[in-house]
């Protein structure tokens, strides 16, 4: 075992530009890999958080007396989904829209907080999928005193249908990336193998068996994965320190309170263990090929 | 220790390379496979090295068929024969001293033990001083001894030598041949491929001439 290190090592000495060349190859692969699954976990977050910050609103009919409304409030509070359940009564609506600035106060100019109807603002426990806010909203609109419900089903259904579409997309995409990663490290570990077979043929000629000429390759494939790894992990971490920072400033008024994911150790450990199979595999295929062509 | 029984090899295009070879080594002799260019030379090495197969008839070596002989096995027959080629086949990453103890490492020898032989195998070949060098510092003849040393470094049972003084100028090739021939003075059991053939005229020896894949006068041909 140490031996084959040993050789592995010499020979990475012998031919950096060869190390240079597959580690940056497999680097630039897993680099490209783990952009495209950072960027579809952080759309999945997304999609969490909003789910998370959608809540219902419940628009009530004119001359309901206030103690109806409570009994109502209450009837929604027991709800296992709700978390609160909080009223807004006209005036409440009128001095929040009124606070919204100047513009807004001009257009309440003449006008009385009566025109504004009696609300129950619900806040969901947890993340629910659209359909079974869906499924709440019907629910609470079969009541006589329910005017209208709201959960922003027209914003939110267009955007979960496209973000949808983008998580299944996503998959084949993935799959695709994932190949064609698979496929550049491959050939380019092949080619640098290749260069070498005049040293497996020395090895054959000599009396080496398979397993003796493959584990040095399959030491050095590994190494080069490793390297590859720890560029990737470098990569990301300088984008992790330079980038998050700002792009959460651009987008913090969008969506406050949402954090932007980036690697965590078990991501650290993936890309490492993807980076090391990834070489590992290289070289096996590559020697196994020229192998197999010799007697 | 060598014998040859009807071997016959035809390429895929239907060139006939070999055609109804026998030949017969015992241990120690040297025997010269001469020939122009495409004779044969060649193929009857790589067929007898497990390099290339044959189309029909036998190789035995120590009574054991080589070609019926499982790709498996290769590894371990191959380390009884020293095989040396005109194409030098080193690698120009390690120096001569790794290059020449490859063959030890195969095999799992000592480090101790390695090192000895191995400075015994570059003394052998006159190479004692250029231990350290890579092979692209030294010259063609140069080459060829370390070519020799590491064929030899195992004691093998036989030498395969294809066209050893093939690209060396006059003066290098006769060094090697000297060499070689010391190799046979002290016991070595070696079969040469050389279009050189006042060789083994010069030092009394019978070659085998093969033309067009075929021998030419002797069709089993005993060497001592």
């Amino acid at each position: 075992m140490l031996y084959f290190l040993n050789k592995a090592f010499a020979s990475i000495r012998q031919r950096p530009g060869a190390c240079l060349l597959a580690s940056s190859t497999i680097g630039a692969a897993l680099t490209l890999s783990a952009l495209f699954f950072l960027s579809v976990n952080n759309v999945q977050a997304l999609t969490a958080f909003w789910s998370k910050s959608t809540f219902i609103s419940v628009e009530l009919i004119d001359n309901l007396s206030q103690k109806e409304i409570e009994f109502l409030a209450n009837d929604y509070q027991k709800m296992p989904e709700i978390k609160e359940a909080a009223i807004v009564t006209p005036e409440m609506a009128w001095a929040r829209f009124k606070a919204k600035g100047p513009k807004s106060a001009a257009l309440l100019e003449g006008l009385e907080p009566s025109i504004l109807p009696t609300t129950i603002e619900l806040f969901l426990d947890q993340t629910y999928p659209l359909e079974k806010i869906a499924e709440l909203s019907q629910n609470m609109e079969a009541s006589n005193h329910v005017r209208a419900v709201d959960y922003g089903q027209d914003e939110y259904g267009q955007l979960h249908e496209l973000l949808d579409v983008l998580r299944r997309t996503s998959h084949v995409l993935g799959v695709l990336l994932s190949l064609m990663a698979a496929f550049i490290v491959a050939n380019t570990i092949g080619v640098t193998i290749y260069s070498r077979q005049d040293e497996i043929e020395v090895m054959q000629r000599v009396g080496a068996t398979p397993g003796f000429i493959r584990a040095p390759f399959l030491f050095e494939g590994g190494i080069w994965g490793l390297f590859g790894a720890l560029m990737t992990i470098s990569l990301l971490a300088l984008a992790d320190y330079f980038m998050t920072p700002h792009l959460s400033k651009i987008l913090s008024p969008l969506l406050q309170g949402f954090r932007l994911e980036f690697i965590d150790v078990s991501g650290i450990l993936w890309i490492g263990t993807f980076g090391i199979l990834l070489g590992l595999s290289g070289s096996l295929f590559s020697v196994s090929k020229i192998l197999g062509r010799k007697v | 220790m060598l014998e040859v029984f009807s071997l016959s090899k035809t390429y895929a295009g239907g060139t006939k390379a070999l055609d109804t070879i026998n030949l017969e080594m015992r241990k120690g002799e040297i025997t010269f496979l001469t020939g122009h260019s495409g004779s044969g030379k060649s193929t009857l090495l790589k067929i007898i090295s497990g390099e290339e197969s044959c189309s029909d008839g036998r190789v035995l070596f120590q009574g054991q068929c080589l070609t019926t002989m499982a790709a498996r096995q290769w590894p371990k027959m191959r380390r009884k024969m020293g095989i040396i080629s005109q194409d030098f086949k080193l690698l120009m990453h390690q120096n001569i001293r790794e290059n020449i103890s490859i063959p030890l490492e195969v095999v799992n020898t000592p480090r101790r033990i390695m090192r000895r032989r191995v400075d015994d195998m570059l003394e052998q070949v006159n190479l004692g001083a250029h231990a350290k060098k890579l092979p692209s510092q030294l010259s063609a003849g140069q080459r060829q001894r370390v070519v020799i040393a590491r064929a030899l470094i195992n004691n093998p049972l036989i030498v395969l030598a294809d066209e050893p003084t093939g690209h060396l100028d006059p003066k290098e090739g006769a060094d090697i041949a000297r060499l070689i021939e010391d190799m046979h003075q002290k016991g070595a059991t070696i079969l040469v491929a050389t279009h050189d053939h006042q060789w083994p005229e010069r030092i009394g020896q019978r070659p085998i001439y093969l033309h067009e894949g075929r021998i030419l006068d002797n069709p089993v041909m005993r060497v001592g």
